[in-house]
């Protein structure tokens, strides 16, 4: 069993700093990526966690190491405590996200400049040279949605693609996460043919492990049946709803 | 084959098994009147609407909305194909 209190290591320096409230389905899981002096906060969550999060990761790096904050795209569970993190963390680092996202997320009273991965050839090189590769996954759930993955460790986080309605969380998928996640899918992206295109696309990367940002976090054994079952999921069903 | 109200009450508890939980699901379709196997499968012989709207406010009751999203959608795919009528709590 992990110890869910403190920040888990899930990847060599990468850290699940999340907060598990028993009482929501939509658990969020922000990550933190350490890349020697260099700290990169992954989707930071909501306002409501911010407590819990900034504990975890200001336990684990000093605040002026985080040089970037990805935000994958603009919810509130997301996104909304990046101002609360940019009072403390680096004066110069940057947000990272997509520009349809940075035309919206600055209403959250975000401060920071931004890394357009649209702008910057989809990827990022950090001061070691370790590279982090931007995947586009329009529409899924916003038209700007995109993925990130890690070179190093090849981890992928996924914001929402592979997130799960769960009141039965753990930190690692159990045998019945593929339910949890086609019930968030079928509810959250826009259509079989949408979600099959960034799935494909998702299939020529070796990846070791998908982090996403709701639900639990996906081991290398089981990616292919998780890939192939959303390959194939109908969603946009909601307009069957009269 | 035609599809029944035990195919629709089969999707909602293999999907429950994922949202809520394995364990949690066969109480809640136990309180519904709905019997579960311990490889999830339901072995009533024969439902009806009735069955599936009973187990829907169970859970919808123990677990709040978040349960009937989570299924609503297939459920109403399938009943959908193979033209079924649902009860108000899962249209």
């Amino acid at each position: 069993m992990h110890d869910i209190t403190k920040a888990i290591e899930i990847a060599e320096k990468i850290y699940w700093v999340g907060h598990y409230d028993p009482e929501t389905a939509l658990v969020s899981n922000p990550y933190l990526l350490v890349d020697e002096e260099e700290a990169i906060l992954i989707d930071p969550g909501s306002v409501l966690d911010y407590h819990q999060v900034s504990r975890k990761v200001f336990t684990t790096v000093e605040p002026d190491s985080i040089n970037y904050i990805i935000l994958h795209h603009q919810d509130p569970d997301i996104c909304a405590s990046t101002p609360r993190f940019e009072e403390v963390v680096n004066p110069y680092r940057q947000v990272i996200t997509h520009s349809r996202a940075a035309v919206l997320v600055v209403h959250y009273g975000i401060k920071s400049p931004f890394y357009l991965v649209d702008r910057n050839d989809w990827e990022l090189t950090m001061k070691s040279g370790r590279k982090l590769r931007f995947i586009f996954t329009p529409y899924l759930h916003f038209p700007g949605a995109f993925v990130t993955y890690d070179e190093k460790t090849k981890t992928l986080f996924t914001s929402d693609l592979f997130g799960g309605f769960s009141y039965d969380w753990s930190l690692y998928a159990n045998d019945y996460y593929l339910e949890a996640v086609k019930a968030f899918h079928e509810n959250y992206m826009p259509s079989k043919e949408i979600l099959s295109h960034s799935i494909k696309k998702l299939r020529d990367l070796d990846i070791k492990m998908i982090a996403p940002q709701h639900g639990s976090i996906i081991l290398e054994k089981d990616i292919p049946r998780y890939l192939d079952a959303l390959e194939d999921l109908d969603c946009g069903d909601y307009l069957l709803i009269p | 084959m035609a599809t029944t109200y035990k195919d629709l009450i089969q999707i909602i508890i293999t999907r429950e098994a994922g949202i809520i939980g394995p364990e949690k699901t066969v109480e809640i379709a136990y309180k519904a009147g709905i019997n579960v196997d311990n490889t999830g499968q339901v072995t009533n012989s024969h439902l009806t609407i009735d069955d599936l709207e009973r187990l829907a406010e169970e859970l919808y009751n123990a677990y709040g909305n978040v349960t009937l999203i989570g299924c609503k959608v297939a459920v109403m795919r399938a009943a959908r194909a193979g033209n079924l009528e649902l009860p108000p709590i899962l249209k």
